[in-house]
């Protein structure tokens, strides 16, 4: 046994560089939100141009090494499907298959966790009468509308278990 | 460099372990001791920089201070004042070093606080950078310089094996301070078996399993809740099932019985029983490893459509 997790441990250290070497590159390219770093070149033998294509090779590496995209999609499924979390911390989980995002205060804006204060709400109202009654004395109509979030517009299957009270929607009359 | 990143894990390690193996003997030394030591500059210059030259001109001063402390301490019971002269210089001079660079702006900061509360014009003190693992740094020279002292150890007469003994890769950033009687002898020679590299990876893929899975969910969890207010959701938000999992997997793993079942089954009476308990830790760590791995790979990752599946 002793050899067989030595020779698993060296395997798995080893492929990615050798997968490298073989030409094969882990990264998905397509699948990011930024560029991937390239390969760099070196620049002279001074210890700075060293120092700095180590730094660039780290970064090549870091993004290309081999296996890298298929370890990563191994790792979502497994967040999701095993430990039944969400493999990003910008998406939330919610049921049946859904998934909401996360990111911007959605899911907060969503629990009502920080609503807002009875003074902001009356400044919210009276702006919105002192506008509507502008445009009125013009004969201009007056439509203020909030556009809904996918939580709010798929509230069955929304974050259940992150709901801490039900969302008022009460129009603003004058 | 971190033991966790790709550039460690999948290409510096596994080089060192080709070449230093290369020779295919069960015994290292020379060589061995030059490849480590290659190896441990190349790994501090990355993360440390400009400052590998300051540990580097430590290490040369600590290699002649030990030899003028042996030499000073001569062979009498107790030490002749040179000796404790010298030991003094040693460690005031190590102590000063991480005087400068840990302390010079936190006591700048502090006094210039109490100047401003006299109305006194505050001292400008320029900021200076910390080198990596400066602290382990300066205490395993003292350390080395101490048991040298106390004819624990003679100096160490081999440049390398000085300098392999304060900046052996493993411990250079992080610690432990190890004692330098302690690896005086392997220093020149040691003996690998394959017992010994098994062992060396199991403890490397309890570690790595313990910072990349345990360690980073709960840092995540901590970090998020202490920016979030505490409501009821920021808590179920943060602590999801895998945090609890790391919390069960750490208190479980840190418990003294673990160890003790492992090595009660392991010496076990039926040769059936110990095989089924050697497979199964054997494919217990081998899971750890590829999670960790798939973890530390996800790390590197930053999804176009924020979703890494």
């Amino acid at each position: 046994m002793r050899a067989v997790l030595v020779f698993a441990f060296l395997a798995v250290i080893t492929l990615p560089a050798a997968a490298n070497l073989a030409g094969h590159d882990g990264a998905d390219p397509y699948a990011e939100n930024r560029e991937l770093a390239a390969l760099p070149r070196l620049h002279g033998a001074t210890i700075p141009s060293l120092r700095t294509y180590s730094d660039e090779f780290s970064a090549w590496f870091d993004d290309h090494f081999g296996f890298r995209s298929m370890l990563v999609r191994w790792s979502g499924a497994i967040r999701l499907f095993v430990l039944g979390v969400s493999p990003s911390r910008s998406v939330a989980k919610g049921e049946d298959g859904w998934f909401f995002y996360a990111d911007d205060d959605a899911i907060e804006d969503f629990a009502r966790v920080t609503p807002l204060t009875p003074e902001a709400v009356a400044n919210w109202r009276t702006a919105l009468l002192r506008t509507n009654g502008w445009l009125q004395a013009r004969h201009v109509a007056y439509v203020f509308t909030i556009a809904p979030t996918s939580t709010c517009c798929i509230r069955i299957r929304c974050l259940r278990r992150y709901r801490s009270s039900a969302i008022s929607r009460g129009p603003i009359s004058s | 460099m971190l033991f966790t990143e790709p550039t460690f894990l999948f290409l510096f390690l596994p080089i060192l372990l080709a070449l230093y193996f290369s020779t295919f003997r069960r015994v290292h030394s020379s060589y061995g001791n030059w490849l480590l030591l290659i190896f441990s500059i190349i790994f501090y210059a990355k993360g440390g920089g400009s400052f590998t030259r300051l540990i580097l001109g430590s290490i040369v001063f600590n290699y002649f201070v030990a030899i003028a402390v042996d030499r000073a301490r001569g062979s009498t019971p107790s030490p002749r004042p040179a000796a404790r002269r010298c030991l003094a210089f040693a460690v005031a001079a190590n102590l000063v070093l991480l005087g400068i660079f840990k302390y010079t702006n936190f006591f700048a900061d502090h006094v210039n606080t109490l100047f401003l509360l006299l109305r006194v014009r505050p001292v400008v003190v320029p900021r200076v950078l910390l080198p990596i693992g400066i602290s382990f740094f300066t205490f395993h020279a003292i350390s080395y310089v101490v048991d040298v002292y106390r004819r624990d150890a003679t100096a160490q007469k081999s440049p390398v094996h000085a300098a392999l003994y304060l900046l052996l890769f493993p411990q250079l950033i992080a610690g432990p301070i190890i004692r330098y009687r302690t690896i005086a002898d392997q220093l020149a020679r040691r003996v690998v078996t394959l017992d010994d590299f098994a062992y060396g990876v199991r403890r490397f893929v309890v570690g790595l399993a313990k910072k990349v899975l345990i360690a980073s969910a709960f840092l995540k969890a901590m970090a998020g809740l202490g920016r979030a207010a505490p409501t009821p959701y920021t808590v179920r938000w943060y602590l999801t099932s895998e945090v609890w999992l790391a919390l069960a997997a750490g208190a479980v793993g840190s418990t003294p019985w673990v160890p003790a079942l492992a090595a009660r089954f392991a010496v076990a009476r039926r040769p059936a029983v110990a095989r089924s308990a050697s497979l199964v830790a054997t494919a217990t760590l081998v899971a750890l490893l590829v999670a960790s791995i798939m973890q530390v790979a996800a790390g590197t990752y930053n999804p176009f459509i924020y979703f890494q599946f």
